[in-house]
């Protein structure tokens, strides 16, 4: 092998190692744009709409339980048949309750349904230590994808709140229904009328990105 | 490439040594420069991703044990509440209650893996109400059963009340300003050394009901049209609507930070009360206070259709919260008593 020397070979020696890097950085940049998910790509796995999830599960459990709706869900229970006043499977709701005058229909339509996010929500009955709480679905949407999200509240429910029906029921007026601690089947079990706390039962949110 | 050219040529024995290496050289020299920025490529990326990382919060549970705080002194007002009316035992039923609240909220914590106590001592208070609208008289026959005149101490010697509403119409004819604090219906709070806080409820000759409050910031007057009036006077509202003067008790009662053993004690009484017509209740934190230290110990026993009675009641809770994650060790002691002036 033989290479001439000529006075300007220098240059071009560094001009073609710059050719050279350029292209590999090229290359490089390709390949990241082609395969990588880093932290910042947008994702149903996206760690941020994750954290955003739980945040919008906190808050409506925040505000519901503020105005009352959230007890007036738990409350519109149909002690005959026992399933919650309007379900759609079984004895609760397989989405987004039908009938817009259930207390939860807005908040979670806006929250959630309308963007395409799936929610389940759980009631669960408090237990001893070592026993495992009892759990009432209150909307089942299917199973939650591994990203997704979860928000609890505790709710205390007392012997002399009454049962609503959404259907029916004026929810601005006084309620009709039977108390709490006269209900026979209802999902929590709690404590007579001789009491004045039924029970805490603890409301569960679990969204994910459809 | 022109400058570089493979292949004999003319005087290549002289510098054959030299042309072989400059090759690789090249070869080296670019691999090197591509190496070196990969490594900053990746640096980079780490960078940016640690940053990413480091924005995503570092919240220790601090935001989770604001709002246990929060949630239980709400439940455990309502259930006070809830409690002073619905046991007659209110004060040995409300600790059953709190008890029983405690272990739910503790059984549903460790689920989580919170470590959370919730327990209190109740104050021991009576709660004082005429649930009929009638007269703001003890009794029917009042004016001929006492010497006292128109005037009658409803509580002696309590130090803090809470939750006083009253809704209040006028019977009779309308009053004439001058002769308010002699004839018009008159709630007067009297301590030993202050001086009394009155509030007034009459009809002027305009037809509108007037209330007026006569404190240490002086008299201050409002008037509301209507049957009549709803006064929150714990809370200073009328009708619903805040109104500055209506301070409960101002000057008399000892602001809520003081607590136990050092608080003024002052009296509660009606004058004039069958110029009006209506309900009130109010609980005070002196166990049983008005049917053994009033002036009148049978005002509250005489059982007679519509009069006021007095029963025992919780008056407020002093609650121990504990809150422990593994991150965050939280107690605190707060001071559960709705619809007390300051809170």
């Amino acid at each position: 092998m033989f290479i001439e020397h000529l006075p300007d070979r220098g240059q071009a020696h560094t001009l073609e190692a710059f050719v050279a890097a350029l292209l590999l950085i090229t290359g490089l940049i390709f390949a990241t744009q082609a395969t990588a998910v880093t932290p910042l790509s947008a994702s149903t796995s996206n760690q941020h709409i994750e954290n955003q999830g739980e945040i919008a599960a906190a808050d409506l459990l925040a505000t519901t339980k503020e105005r009352g709706d959230l007890k007036k869900g738990l409350l519109a229970w149909n002690g005959t048949p026992g399933e919650f006043t309007g379900a759609t499977n079984a004895d609760h709701f397989s989405g987004l309750m039908p009938d817009p005058a259930h207390p939860l229909h807005d908040p979670l339509n806006e929250a959630f349904d309308s963007r395409q996010v799936a929610f389940n929500i759980d009631i669960y009955d408090h237990a001893e230590p070592g026993e495992s709480r009892s759990r009432q679905r209150l909307v089942d949407m299917g199973e939650p994808s591994d990203n997704a999200a979860t928000a609890s509240t505790r709710l205390a429910l007392y012997t002399d709140d009454r049962l609503i029906d959404p259907e029916e029921d004026d929810l601005d007026g006084p309620y009709t229904g039977s108390k709490l601690g006269e209900t026979e089947n209802y999902f929590v079990d709690g404590e007579g009328t001789e009491h004045t706390l039924y029970t805490v039962a603890e409301v569960r949110i679990t969204v994910w990105q459809l | 490439m022109a400058a570089v050219s493979i292949g004999p040529g003319p005087g290549s024995g002289d510098r054959g040594a030299d042309g072989t290496d400059r090759g690789q050289l090249i070869i080296i020299t670019g691999l090197t420069l591509a190496v070196i920025l990969v490594a900053v490529v990746l640096l980079l990326n780490t960078a940016i991703y640690t940053e990413n990382l480091a924005t995503r919060g570092v919240d220790a549970g601090g935001t989770e044990a604001a709002e246990f705080r929060e949630a239980s002194a709400a439940d455990v007002s309502e259930l006070l509440v809830r409690t002073n009316w619905s046991k007659p035992d209110a004060v040995d039923g409300f600790g059953g209650e709190l008890d029983r609240y405690g272990e739910s909220i503790a059984d549903h914590r460790t689920h989580e893996g919170v470590i959370a106590r919730v327990s209190g001592e109740p104050t021991e208070g009576t709660f004082i109400a005429q649930d009929e609208a009638r007269s703001f008289e003890p009794t029917s026959n009042y004016h001929n059963g006492t010497a006292d005149g128109d005037e009658w101490t409803l509580v002696e010697g309590t130090t803090r009340t809470r939750a006083y509403t009253m809704d209040v119409g006028i019977e009779g004819d309308s009053m004439n300003e001058s002769n308010v604090t002699s004839d018009a219906f008159r709630l007067r709070v009297a301590g030993d050394d202050a001086t009394d806080w009155d509030l007034y409820v009459y009809q002027p000759s305009d037809g509108d009901i007037t209330v007026r409050v006569d404190g240490p910031d002086g008299t201050q007057t409002v008037d509301q049209s209507g049957e009549s009036v709803e006064l929150n006077l714990t809370a200073g509202t009328v009708n619903g609507e805040p109104w500055e003067p209506l301070s409960w008790a101002a000057g008399v009662e000892d602001d809520a930070d003081i607590d136990d053993g050092e608080r003024n004690e002052y009296a509660i009484s009606y004058a004039n009360g069958d110029t009006v017509s209506g309900t009130y209740e109010f609980v005070i934190d002196t166990p049983d206070g008005a049917a053994t230290n009033g002036s009148d110990s049978a005002l509250y026993s005489e059982s007679e259709d519509g009069s006021p009675y007095a029963v025992e009641s919780v008056y407020d809770v002093h609650l121990e919260l504990r809150h422990h994650t593994p991150e965050l060790r939280y107690e605190d002691r707060i001071r559960v008593a709705p619809g007390e002036r300051d809170a």
